[in-house]
């Protein structure tokens, strides 16, 4: 049988936080300018 | 050193900062197309008398080493990282094709459907919605990532089960081992940097650590930073935050959300790692979100690590899981029927007055309805 390559996947903390701190950033955002006077969520 | 240097650069080194069995080792960086067809760099560095090796990938050690970290500690890093994931340990190529013996090793993880179509096509996997499971040996669960192997349909084919089999194993391992998490967002960021806290785990040091009050005392001072306001948004993933959109198709696991959220509720692939959940109380624009998921994709989610670009919408009355697009296309479709209907009936009417009207006339000369 061929040689077989596992693949590591390492975590990247940084990049997480990032992301789910602009989802905050991005709904707030939303949520207080929505047009139609209501919430997005 | 730019991209190629640095490439170049570890193949030459790495050798240097590993123990005396690696000395012969095959040391070569090749390109691996990863989740939605994006290539990645993968350095092995194989050892004559073995067949199974970990790819460790130089995209996001280069990024690190952009950003300033030493090149020493690089080498350091990936010596180690070779060592600790060592798969000869755990799995021989006897062992992979040894079903009963890999069988609770099998776990799945979901991924976007239309963007690995081709990758699919090699691969036993089942669609939901526009996302599609796939199965994976997990070799190993280190606090820092995850070691696995793809299963494709040739592997499948030799252990002589089907992708229901797979399925079912993979959802009780997977549960098991990858344990799902559901925390507000500002929680689940908090836990990320408690576990990461200027890359020292706060969670794991020891108590008479000088630096623990210290780093204790900062890590509550960057806390308080966080908004006070606590919007509805939850994230679901597992408990190493590593491929935990998965855990959305864990057993019950949607009416579970349901429970919690009290109701409908949208789900927002923020990436194969987690989904973020909020609810759906009717008047949300789903647009709006979808907008904001497209966005994120694009500037905050390696191209490897995205899901899909859509919203999901669950309908706790149906159970249904559908996307959020559909659903308000759905809805309108109903509205359009009654108005429809309603339209009809009052043209009907309207008609048989007229009939109506006409069938009297004659017996009015004057015009007036008797």
């Amino acid at each position: 049988m061929k040689n077989i390559r596992t693949d590591l996947e390492i975590r990247t903390s940084n990049k997480e936080v990032l992301r789910l701190a602009t989802y905050v950033q991005k709904i707030t955002k939303k949520n207080s300018t929505d047009k139609r006077g209501g919430k997005l969520v | 050193m730019n991209y190629q240097e640095f490439k170049d650069y570890i193949v030459e080194h790495v050798k240097d900062y590993l123990s005396e069995k690696y000395q012969k080792a095959n040391v070569e960086i090749t390109e691996i197309h990863k989740n939605n067809n994006f290539k990645l760099d993968a350095l092995t560095i194989f050892l004559p008398e073995e067949n199974i090796c970990p790819n460790i990938y130089m995209n996001d050690f280069y990024e690190h080493y952009k950003a300033g970290k030493n090149i020493e500690e690089i080498l350091e890093k990936i010596a180690e990282l070779r060592d600790i994931h060592d798969g000869q340990e755990i799995l021989s190529t006897d062992d992979l094709l040894n079903f009963e013996k890999i069988k609770d090793n099998i776990i799945f993880r979901v991924v976007g459907a239309k963007e690995n179509e081709s990758r699919l096509s090699d691969m036993p996997h089942r669609l939901e919605n526009d996302m599609a499971i796939i199965y994976q040996i997990m070799l190993k669960k280190p606090e820092d990532g995850i070691t696995t192997v793809q299963i494709e349909n040739h592997v499948m084919n030799q252990w002589n089960v089907d992708e229901k089999k797979l399925y079912e194993l993979a959802l009780e391992n997977t549960q098991r081992e990858l344990p799902a998490t559901f925390l507000h967002i500002n929680e689940m960021i908090k836990e990320i940097m408690r576990n990461n806290f200027m890359e020292i785990n706060l969670n794991t040091m020891s108590d008479d650590d000088d630096m623990e009050p210290f780093l204790e005392t900062l890590f509550q001072e960057a806390m308080e930073e966080m908004p006070e306001e606590r919007i509805p948004i939850f994230v679901l993933s597992n408990d190493i935050k590593m491929n935990g959109a998965a855990a959305f198709f864990y057993p019950d696991m949607r009416e579970q959300i349901a429970r919690q959220m009290n109701g409908n509720y949208f789900v927002l692939p923020s990436s194969i790692h987690e989904m973020i959940i909020v609810p759906d109380n009717g008047d949300a624009d789903y647009q709006e979100l979808k907008n904001i998921v497209n966005e994120i994709n694009q500037t905050q989610v390696a191209p490897h690590e995205v899901l899909t670009g859509e919203v999901y919408s669950y309908d706790r009355e149906s159970k249904q899981l559908m996307l959020a697009g559909e659903k308000v296309r759905e809805a309108a479709g109903k509205s359009t029927d009654i108005k429809g209907s309603l339209h009809q009936k009052l043209k009907e009417a309207k008609e048989d007055v007229k009939k109506g009207q006409k069938n009297r006339q004659p017996k009015a000369k004057d015009g007036l309805d008797r």
